[in-house]
């Protein structure tokens, strides 16, 4: 696999931040695409929201609805794709029994699946059709840039 | 999550059947469906239920859950992955079974890539 294989976990969990971490701020506006990224990103929380009241048993399997914290840390994640959105699909996103979401990218033959579990750790599955590597940590430290550099078939 | 021990009764060409919601159907680009790997992945009782086809019928396992769809595997395809296959027959749903552990990752996703659908019940 290109450059997710060739780059060890090291890279794609490390400390990064958003450019509009803690609110969509005036600094922010200015440095990037604002009409595409606040397009991708108030209709990803859209389907966020969908999600956010469920019962219990919404399933039929028994889960418990979608934790509060796996909300919060899904849509600090998604702040900081938007930072890409210019570039990136909209990505699926659906709860996953258990209580947490789970939201999946796909470009030609390329996927990048990620799970927020219910202790909000994730787990990313990274497909591109002839093999499937997995690797799991701490959102906050998830490089967001290189996952879409390789998502979209750019080098990095 | 209890110790659970792999029942040879199920045989391995037994074919098993898993209710997927429609929140968890990914549209491909020629129109056709497919079950997200999440579609296998039990993060709450890390046990995937499921159907044991011959012991219930389409009807009876979507029988509450009209919008649903049931995707089949079989139990030797699931132990070729490492898990085990346990009846978990119940009053409400004698067919009952349980793959354990659940599914998750890239293993989620061969459950998702192997099944063919019984029945698929889209929006459209």
């Amino acid at each position: 696999m290109t450059s997710i294989q060739a780059k060890s976990t090291h890279s794609i969990f490390e400390p990064t931040e958003s450019r509009i971490s803690g609110a969509w701020s005036t600094q922010w506006v200015g440095v990037t695409n604002v009409l595409s990224a606040e397009s991708w990103f108030y209709t990803v929380l859209d389907s966020v929201r969908e999600y956010v009241d469920l019962n219990s048993d919404w399933d039929g399997y028994g889960s418990p609805p979608v934790h509060q914290r796996v909300v919060e840390t899904t849509v600090s994640l998604l702040a900081r794709f938007a930072d890409e959105a210019a570039r990136l699909p909209l990505p699926e996103i659906a709860p996953v029994t258990g209580g947490g979401l789970h939201l999946e990218f796909e470009v030609a033959a390329k996927g990048l699946e990620i799970e927020i579990l219910p202790d909000t750790t994730i787990e990313i599955l990274f497909s591109d059709g002839e093999e499937d590597i997995e690797v799991s940590g701490r959102a906050e430290w998830f490089n967001v840039p290189l996952a879409s550099t390789w998502l979209l078939g750019e080098s990095y | 999550m209890a110790d659970r021990v792999d029942d040879p009764s199920v045989t391995d060409d037994t074919i098993l059947w898993r209710r997927v919601l429609p929140d968890w159907l990914h549209k491909n680009e020629d129109g056709s469906y497919r079950p997200q790997s999440i579609a296998f992945v039990d993060r709450g009782s890390h046990e995937l239920s499921v159907h044991i086809s011959h012991m219930t019928t389409p009807q009876k396992a979507l029988a509450g859950f009209p919008d649903d769809s049931l995707a089949s595997f079989t139990a030797g395809f699931a132990r070729s992955l490492g898990f085990k296959v346990v009846p978990d027959s119940t009053p409400v749903d004698p067919s009952h079974a349980l793959i354990c552990p659940s599914p998750t990752g890239k293993k989620a996703k061969k459950f998702a890539k192997e099944s063919t659908w019984v029945v698929l019940k889209t929006a459209q």
